[in-house]
């Protein structure tokens, strides 16, 4: 089936000339004043391939035309070229600003603007052809993405569950740790708006919470392993798990982005540290501690507390719960504990279901 | 009867595309049209911007018909009545008395089945 084009002009010379040009090659529309045009639109938008519009008409004249084109978006789709008698500079400035593609004075010569307005088809169908080469790439490479993403994160879980499959004998930990993690962060971002915490930075702290005991690998299993309490010279040991962890990530650095690399490095080096300041490695106080490592750190706290551990039997959950709001296990921002205790419904039924 | 003194016959050939039996359809329907008439009228009651319309509208027929003669006198008015003036009376005496040569020599073409294009 031919395309169409659509030819607005209320002089019946104007219209045949147009007509005469073009009828070889392509079904034509006519119309003889605005209202009849946009009918006529409307009905043939997805067979038209330009429409040639006069300005000045009776009813509704070829400016209010464009101006309901431009209104609806049409005039990106559909290329528009006013052929007009109207020579005023401003018109035609004011016409371009609304979408036109072209102007041609009349009269005009027929040979011109055959090839003129024949260019214009021709440009809006390669900026078409252009615009889905486009979308279908963008789509490719956004599926390459959430692949890739999908498995840096498996990447990560798997790193992060070969160090805790030493002391644990499932990979549960971590998607919980994970899991809880998101919980918080969400209800910190609903709870503090102010405070800027994106969407994007909750993924990137989610995705790398799963790191945070890596410097685990580096405790020797006499240690980490051991089931009664741990002497001063061990518990140093221990506790360099946050210090080795940095180190190993170090070697990773030039495999992430630097972003992320940061995050996880705060995570790692600081989720035992304390809102008070006696947390280690660094003894961070108050807001000098990472938000991520401070959402990660209370997380940590209460899955320890809710998991049998091989120095330890499993508290329940309210017995955690009371511990952690009593600072008996150290102190957290109140910022924190509010979303704690905001969550903490939401937290037992994660945990629960994630055994 | 020079008929290249009213049309300008080569870009008359040129935009209808050497089709004579199209030009000579709006050519001979051209007498039958109002526009003149009601231009003059319009003019008469001093009304510019109902003016300006029409003149416009006719500027338009005329040019594309290429009546040259009557055409150089619209164009004149229509810029007079686009700056919101009125033409002065010797102009519009102009403009009658081209319309009037125009349109006996399009009668005459009628009359006589006069060819215009090569």
């Amino acid at each position: 089936m031919k395309k169409k084009i659509l030819i607005v002009d209320d002089e019946a010379i104007n219209r045949e000339l147009l007509k005469q040009i073009f009828e070889s090659d392509y079904d034509i529309v006519m119309a003889n004043e605005g209202r009849e045009a946009i009918e006529a639109i409307n009905k043939y938008k997805n067979d038209l391939v330009i429409i040639l519009l006069d300005l000045m008409m009776p009813v509704i004249n070829g400016y209010q035309v464009l101006q309901v084109l431009n209104a609806n978006d049409t005039i990106k789709n559909i290329p528009v070229i006013l052929i007009t008698a109207n020579t005023d500079m401003k018109i035609a400035l004011s016409c371009y600003s609304l979408g036109v593609a072209d102007i041609i004075n009349k009269p005009f010569v027929a040979q011109i603007v055959r090839q003129r307005i024949l260019n214009t088809i021709e440009m809006y169908k390669d900026k078409h052809k252009l615009k889905t080469l486009l979308a279908q790439s963008t789509q490719k490479l956004t599926e390459k993405e959430q692949q890739l993403e999908l498995f840096y994160d498996n990447l990560i879980d798997a790193i992060s569950n070969l160090v805790e499959f030493r002391d644990m004998n499932s990979g549960m930990h971590i998607k919980r740790v994970k899991g809880l993690t998101q919980i918080l962060a969400k209800s910190y971002q609903k709870l503090y708006p102010d405070d800027g915490l994106t969407d994007d930075e909750v993924n990137n702290i989610v995705r790398t919470s799963a790191l945070h005991d890596i410097g685990k690998i580096s405790i020797p299993d006499n240690i980490l392993l051991k089931p009664g309490k741990l002497d001063n010279n061990e518990w140093e040991i221990m506790k360099s798990h946050t210090t080795r962890g940095c180190e190993i990530l170090t070697m990773l650095e030039n495999v992430q982005d630097s972003h992320q690399y940061k995050t996880a490095y705060d995570i790692v080096r600081h989720h035992h540290e304390r809102y008070d300041g006696n947390g280690y490695p660094d003894g961070l106080k108050g807001d000098e501690i990472p938000l991520s490592a401070q959402l990660v750190s209370i997380v940590d706290v209460y899955d320890a507390l809710v998991s049998d551990r091989i120095y330890k039997k499993a508290y329940n959950k309210d017995q955690a719960y009371d511990m952690i709001i009593k600072g008996e296990c150290g102190v957290f921002s109140d910022k924190l504990i509010k979303c704690f205790e905001y969550t903490k419904k939401v937290i037992e039924l994660f945990s629960n279901t994630h055994q | 009867m020079d008929i290249n003194e009213f049309i300008e016959l080569e870009s008359a050939q040129e935009r209808f595309m050497n089709n004579e039996d199209l030009y000579k359809k709006f050519l001979l329907q051209f007498p039958d049209r109002t526009l003149y008439p009601d231009l003059k009228k319009s003019l008469e009651s001093e009304d510019i911007s109902g003016s300006f319309e029409i003149a416009h509208s006719m500027k338009g027929v005329v040019l594309n018909l290429s009546l040259n003669r009557l055409g150089k006198k619209i164009c004149e008015i229509v810029e007079i009545l686009r700056k919101d003036a009125l033409p002065d009376a010797s102009l519009q005496k102009e403009l009658s008395d081209a319309y009037e040569d125009t349109i006996k020599n399009i009668n005459y073409i009628k009359d006589n089945n006069i060819k215009l294009f090569n």
